[in-house]
């Protein structure tokens, strides 16, 4: 599979009062062609940073990319000027957040909001733009397109605005979409719904997929390829399967091992204990560490690596044989 | 409602075995609209529901967003008064009493709240907001009271050092220690825990799951579980009923609706969560549509319009919501007999 994105170990710090927060810190993955990575991790992994540095769309300042680098199609993004980047975002790169209704303006219409996109990136008149919009909004299944497209976004529900928004997204036919916890403020039923229309749409379009979420199930169903992160690193790198049967990180273990199944018998939930670090000051060694059951004295002293440990696995860990380079090489 | 079912309701005799019993309970919330503010309609935000929780057990409420659960959450707490319908705790008629009778009750009964950002006052400290309720139903004062916050601070897992700690200073899963701490400080009989783990992070929502089951165990607290979170509902609760549009359509233990769902939507609702086991292979029944409005819900069977299996009964009449045999309720006019 060739690489359409690939992160360098990329480094986003946030310089604030208390001190830098680094949100990612040292993250490499790759994307390849039309391929659904799924990103998990819990609340302040560095997971919806990552996407935005893609995008280079953080805050900044404070924020900034203080080291390594991200290639989109072999090419440094770093290294493009704010017009590039313009072209990039919308027409290869679009991203879907996880409340709809903060990312529309509520004063335009939905087909204002689309057919804007269109115009900007594909150059097409303001009626041509409109059509594609309505033809959009038919293709993410909305009823009576041409009626929804002089609506706006409070007219709509919840799951219908997340439908506008994947339409907008998609509508210059981008290669990568990111999606920020697409589903997460959205019903179950409605959320099959999306996860459906995301995977029909993926294999109509052939775009890839960066999918972030805390929801393993999610993961399950739409991911080939899984990244997990804590406390702005990647501890570990599988295919979805592989993951699923046997994490071999001991936060991926934990996270598998304390959700509630509905195909498993009741009993006492697994429990990872503490606290994720405070960014700004974390442990010294591991950053899992702290809180991780099989500790040795080496987490304590020197940050694990990333390592390749073969069959698509990678793994950041000195206990699971990850972490000792010399014995793996 | 027609007169026979008003003369049910009022000839009701309450259950002496359960702590709790709902009965034909209704809010409707009216909708006003046009200059003159005259009202237009109602949202039938519960609309006829009938259960009990016996003591000791965790009786769980499941359903999408605007179904009804919470508002009848906070009924039972008569944080809001029905338009119509019983609510009994341990036989007495809550609605029937008054102001006194009632601030006597509520030291029986607590909520833990879903988001503990927003439902902790910021400016106060651990120690006032567990030590609250002590205060207002005058159960102790100054070093006693001191003592028993400390105390339900470890009985929740935290430092009973930190009492006067702000809650900012506390993480998520920390807060919602907090909420339950606070919840617990009048040794109530039944905690409503309204979505308590869905604003928390995977690793967190175990912990406090975990804490509630052991609270439940050493203390003998009855729950009412409201969750949208199948898993987690299923996980917690010894029975489990479910809601859509202001309507109990299924009611029965647990593990019983996980292995043998009647009802389609309950199917659909299974259906449609996310398991974490990429080698599954299922059919997913996938609902058309969104929820319909509950000011103007559908005729007959609220669910038909969305139902895969609607025959034109379903559109004419509203089923009646039966038991189908080892108390396994439902409301639905094809899988009524088992």
């Amino acid at each position: 599979m060739k690489r359409l994105v690939e992160l360098k170990d990329l480094k986003t710090h946030f310089f604030t009062d208390e001190g830098v927060v680094k949100a990612v810190d040292g993250v490499s993955f790759h994307i390849g062609r039309g391929e659904t990575l799924g990103v998990v991790g819990e609340s302040g992994c560095g997971k919806s940073v990552t996407a935005l540095s893609i995008l280079r769309l953080f805050p900044s300042p404070p924020g900034k990319i203080v080291g390594g680098d991200i290639l989109f199609e072999g090419k440094s993004i770093l290294r493009k000027t704010e017009a590039e980047m313009r072209d990039l975002r919308g027409d290869h790169i679009a991203m879907i957040f996880q409340e709809p209704m903060t990312s529309l303006n509520p004063v335009f219409t939905c087909g204002d909001q689309i057919a804007e996109a269109i115009e900007v990136h594909q150059g097409l008149s303001r009626k041509e733009a409109l059509e594609k919009a309505v033809d959009m909004l038919r293709l993410v299944g909305i009823p009576l397109p041409e009626r929804r497209i002089h609506e706006y976004p409070h007219q709509l529900s919840g799951g219908m605005r997340q439908r506008v928004m994947i339409g907008m997204a998609l509508s210059c036919n981008p290669k990568l979409l990111m999606a920020d916890e697409p589903t997460t403020a959205l019903d179950v039923t409605i959320q099959a719904q999306i996860l459906e229309l995301m995977k029909k749409l993926k294999g109509e379009l052939g775009m890839a997929i960066m999918l972030i979420t805390h929801d393993l199930g999610v993961i399950a169903e739409m991911a080939q390829r899984v990244v997990v992160m804590y406390a702005g690193k990647v501890v570990e790198e599988a295919d979805v399967v592989s993951l699923f049967r046997k994490p071999l990180h001991p936060y991926s273990e934990g996270l598998l091992n304390s959700i509630p199944r509905l195909n498993r018998p009741k009993g006492r939930l697994h429990v990872i204990p503490g606290y994720v670090p405070n960014p700004v000051n974390l442990p010294p060694g591991c950053r899992f560490g702290p809180r991780c059951a099989y500790v040795e004295d080496m987490c304590r002293e020197k940050e694990p690596e990333l390592v390749d440990i073969g069959g698509g696995r990678l793994v950041s860990c000195w206990v699971r044989a990850g972490g000792r380079r010399e014995e793996v090489a | 409602m027609g007169m026979a079912e008003q003369e049910a309701i009022q000839d009701h005799k309450p259950r002496g075995d359960v702590l709790v019993e709902v009965n034909a309970l209704r809010k409707w919330f009216p909708v006003t609209g046009g200059i003159f503010s005259h009202r237009i309609g109602h949202v039938k935000a519960v609309d006829g529901v009938s259960f009990y929780i016996k003591p000791g057990e965790t009786l769980g409420l499941v359903g999408e967003s605007g179904c009804g659960k919470t508002t009848t959450g906070r009924m039972i707490l008569r944080l809001e008064e029905p338009t119509e319908g019983k609510v009994y705790f341990e036989g007495h008629d809550v609605f029937s009493l008054d102001r006194e009778e009632m601030r006597r009750l509520r030291r029986q009964m607590q909520i833990v709240f879903q988001d503990p950002y927003s439902s902790l006052n910021p400016r106060m400290t651990v120690g006032v907001i567990v030590g609250e309720a002590l205060e207002i139903h005058g159960v102790s004062k100054g070093k006693a009271r001191e003592k028993r916050v400390q105390e339900l601070l470890d009985v929740v897992g935290l430092n009973p050092n930190h009492i006067s700690r702000y809650p900012h200073e506390f993480s998520g899963g920390q807060r919602q220690r907090i909420g339950v701490a606070r919840a617990l400080a009048l040794n109530p009989k039944l905690i409503i825990c309204d979505e308590p783990v869905s604003a928390l992070d995977v690793s967190i929502q175990s912990h406090i799951l975990n804490l509630l089951e052991d609270l439940q165990a050493e203390f003998n607290l009855t729950y009412l579980f409201i969750a949208h979170n199948l898993s987690v509902v299923k996980h917690i609760s010894d029975r489990v009923g479910v809601m859509y549009l202001g309507q109990l359509v299924e009611l029965c233990s647990s593990d019983e609706l996980f292995s043998n769902p009647l009802h389609p939507y309950t199917e659909a609702l299974m259906s449609a969560i996310p398991l974490p086991d990429p080698e599954l292979k299922r059919e997913r029944i996938i609902l058309e549509g969104d929820v319909p409005s509950p000011m103007n819900p559908p005729s007959g069977c609220h669910f038909h319009t969305r139902c895969r299996l609607a025959q034109t009964i379903c559109g004419e009449e509203a089923p009646p919501f039966i038991d189908t045999g080892h108390e396994h309720f439902v409301g639905c006019h094809l899988r009524k007999a088992n």
